[in-house]
């Protein structure tokens, strides 16, 4: 059965899953994942941007192409900060020997570090558009079952899954916390160190509350088998397959080095 | 202390004892006194056990040594002896116990896994530890979120649940797993009125279905009509055991451990002022409206 | 003595409690950061769950909810977190190594402590910040390392530089933080390790 994904909203569970149905969605997920690894070496290998701009612009075309421009904007979106970090400090602020391509009084643009800093934002973008695509067309359950049934411990997956579902659940409670305590107008008022204490005291109990409740939880999963030796299964059917497949993209990172340092 | 009024099998028909405990004792190791001391109890199947007692007296130390939690999971030192299904609770091989008693406690979410994000498949994870085929999952998450009304929620967060949903979540992950045990850890102190009403109408069900039940209360109100035997535990210790009417006939004497439901208050009221209303307590406002009834028909 | 060596040995420092403390963790590590953005601090605050876990389970549970914490932020949320789980994972052992050898009992050797985890953080952080994001990180810290790098200093340097004004404030923060969460939560709940290496 599918787990069904329609009823708990988004705004929940910040996570980069979206439900579809797209060719991508049906590539096995462990795929998706090995795909990352030859993809990232392939644009972090070679000196100049060629690589990972060819990357970028074919990955950027199928996402398109395949009805799944939301990866490309979430990408972007994470990208975009480091992008102007990386062109304001080499592009502008770092000194250079070479003659400057433009000034404006103190403020001068270098094309060496123009193209350091595309370069760099390129290899991060393939690193990033991989790892995006890859999770935002895997259910998480079907991440861990995946995982599970490559021989990973289902306790690790636990935990993997269990962070997936707090980590979003902490946030959206600490910053309700936060958000009203600022919408007191509290920002403008006091010195840091006591804004930050009150701010801390605010959070304690439900960081402390989250503690307490691990021996209840500990328990609960005792009770349900999380102790037990023997094989798991699941109650979504994930089809072992694409052994050979992903085995060889993750064997590709070697000679794509070679071909990227070459080209 | 009231002594035992009359015997556990005071209740009626002979069942087999599933759990019994002698002069048993748990000191936890985090703590320097005992948290049971001296208690000697035998639990029945195909009963509802009502175990009530002050906060502090042992109750969820009791259920969590017969969940096979203590002192395998939650170390203590042990004085005496406890079997549990034929199992010795300090040399039972890991999941002997834990495997047939179901367990829910008070907190209606603390004791979700955390990890999953709809109601099926928190009812699945057990079944899933087990190894089971996903088509016998899948028949009996449906089946166990159908008897408890869940069926329609499947596919919800169990976060989103109320806390009353939650619990019957609860029950239904251990329904899932067919444990022939079910033990309930005060499992409506921290929900509100319908959440209450949700959950022990769920449990009054799995009793006439004849599910093994020790529920842990420490307000009585909902649970005495339901219950076949009440046992009241101070100090670590058992003090009082026997049928709920019985034992609640002087609810003066029971005043500092157990908090009286109002129906009993008003009828051990009514009897002091010399109306006739019998030797048994009312196990709800029914029975009390009822032998009013009676009591105004014999009098008029 | 044996909760230590519990913990300090692959095979038996997880326990079920371990499991269920780590995503804990991983939800504290997370909401440090909420707390520095909208505090609009020059920090992180992102290791108080690993930390806090160091001290209550030691450096291996503390390590596996670094290297988690990194991971699922890098498949939920951010990609660029995944190479960072080195530094969590580092700052899981090395907090948890020196728990375990007493460094949480007096406040001279908690000092100690966190200087161990300013180094720590400096010497795994230096390398990714310099080789992978070529000293950006896309948050206001870049603003510092960008000043190191306009008074001419090289790419190490400047994050070094960066790393020296910013992390020893994190880390002091981060340690105090955890003690004062470990703290709030009653002894009983502290599993054994805690016992026995938390004074309080
Ligand atoms: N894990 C624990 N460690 C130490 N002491 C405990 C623990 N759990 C319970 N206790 C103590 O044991 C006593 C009985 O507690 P408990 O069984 O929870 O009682 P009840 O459920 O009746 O309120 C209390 O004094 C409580 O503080
Ligand atoms: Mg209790």
């Amino acid at each position: 059965m599918e787990a069904d994904t329609t009823t708990w909203s988004p705004a929940r569970v910040a996570a980069l899953y979206d439900v579809g149905n797209t060719w991508l969605h049906r590539v096995h997920p462990l795929t998706k994942l090995a795909a990352v690894l030859p993809l990232t070496v392939a644009g972090f290998a070679g000196d100049s941007i060629r690589v990972p701009a060819v990357i970028l612009i074919v990955a950027v075309l199928t996402l398109l192409v395949s009805r799944l421009g939301s990866v490309v904007l979430k990408s972007l979106r994470l990208i975009a900060p480091m992008t102007f970090a990386l062109f304001v400090i080499h592009g502008v602020v770092r000194p250079y020997e070479s003659e400057p391509i433009a000034s404006w009084g103190p403020i001068s643009i270098n094309a060496e570090g123009l193209a350091l800093a595309g370069t760099t934002a390129a290899r991060l973008a393939v690193f990033v558009i991989a790892v995006t695509s890859a999770m935002t067309t895997v259910h998480p359950k079907v991440f861990a079952t995946a995982l599970i049934q490559r021989g990973v411990s289902h306790k690790l997956a636990y935990a993997y899954l269990a962070g997936a579902e707090l980590l979003p659940e902490m946030r959206l409670r600490a910053s309700q916390i936060l958000d009203a305590q600022q919408s007191r107008g509290f920002d403008t008022k006091g010195s840091l160190p006591r804004r930050f204490r009150t701010l801390f005291a605010l959070l304690k109990p439900l960081l402390v509350s989250s503690l307490i409740g691990v021996e209840m939880r500990t328990l609960a999963l005792e009770s349900r088998g999380f102790s037990r030796l023997g094989r798991r299964t699941s109650a979504v059917e994930v089809e072992d397959r694409g052994k050979l497949l992903q085995r060889s993209l993750l064997a590709a990172a070697i000679p794509l080095v070679v071909l990227a340092i070459l080209w | 202390m009231v002594s035992g009024a009359r015997g556990p099998d005071s209740t009626g028909s002979r069942t087999a004892v599933f759990a019994g405990f002698q002069e048993f004792g748990v000191t936890y190791d985090t703590a320097s006194t005992p948290s049971l001391t001296g208690l000697t109890l035998e639990l029945h199947s195909d009963k509802l056990t009502l175990i009530t007692g002050p906060s502090g007296s042992g109750k969820s130390t009791l259920v969590r040594v017969l969940a096979g939690f203590i002192p395998r999971l939650l170390h203590g030192k042990i004085e005496g002896s406890a079997e549990v299904l034929g199992n010795d609770v300090e040399s039972a091989p890991p999941n002997s116990i834990t495997d047939s008693i179901g367990m829910v406690f008070d907190n209606p979410f603390d004791q979700l896994t955390a990890a999953t994000k709809t109601a099926f498949d928190e009812t699945a994870y057990a079944l899933e530890n087990e190894g089971l085929h996903p088509a016998e999952i899948v028949d009996r998450v449906m089946g166990a979120l159908e008897s408890v009304g869940l069926a329609d929620l499947a596919g919800h967060h169990p976060r989103r649940l109320s806390g009353g949903q939650s619990q019957r979540l609860a029950i239904a992950c251990a329904l899932a797993q067919q444990k022939p045990i079910l033990v309930l850890d005060d499992p409506t102190s921290q929900l509100d009125p319908t959440g209450t009403a949700e959950v022990v109408s769920m449990v009054g069900k799995l009793r006439r279905e004849h599910t093994t039940v020790v529920l842990v209360a420490q307000d009585l109100t909902h649970w005495l009509a339901i219950a076949d035997r009440l046992v009241i535990l101070d100090g670590g210790r058992v003090t009082a055991d026997g049928s709920p009417a019985s034992l609640l006939a002087e609810p003066g004497l029971l005043a500092d451990q157990v908090m009286i439901p109002r129906y009993v208050a008003i009828w051990a009221e009514l009897r002091s002022r010399g109306i006739e209303l019998g030797d048994r307590a009312p196990l709800g406002t029914d029975q009390l409206l009822a032998s009013l009834q009676a009591s105004d028909g014999a009098g008029g | 003595m044996t909760a230590i060596k519990d913990a300090l040995s692959f095979k038996t420092a997880f326990t079920t409690t371990a499991w269920v403390l780590i995503p804990v963790a991983i939800g504290i590590n997370m909401i440090g950061r909420t707390f520095t953005q909208v505090l609009n601090l020059p920090l992180f605050l992102d290791t108080i769950g690993t930390t806090m876990l160091a001290f209550l389970a030691g450096p291996w549970v503390a390590a596996v909810a670094g290297v988690l914490t990194n991971l699922v932020i890098g498949l939920t949320l951010e990609a660029t977190s995944i190479p960072f789980g080195i530094v969590n994972a580092a700052i899981g052992i090395v907090a948890g190594v020196m728990a375990a050898r007493g460094f949480l009992r007096s406040t001279g050797k908690v000092i100690w402590l966190m200087v161990a985890l300013t180094v720590t953080t400096i010497v795994t952080a230096t390398p990714i910040v310099v080789l992978v994001f070529e000293g950006v990180s896309g948050s206001g810290v870049d603003a510092v390392t960008g000043f190191f790098v306009a008074s001419g200093q090289g790419m190490v340097e400047s994050v070094i530089g960066q790393q020296l004004l910013t992390t020893p404030g994190d880390k002091i923060l981060t340690v105090l933080l955890a003690f004062a969460l470990i703290k709030g939560v009653p002894a009983r709940y502290r599993p054994p390790f805690a016992r026995e290496v938390v004074p309080f």
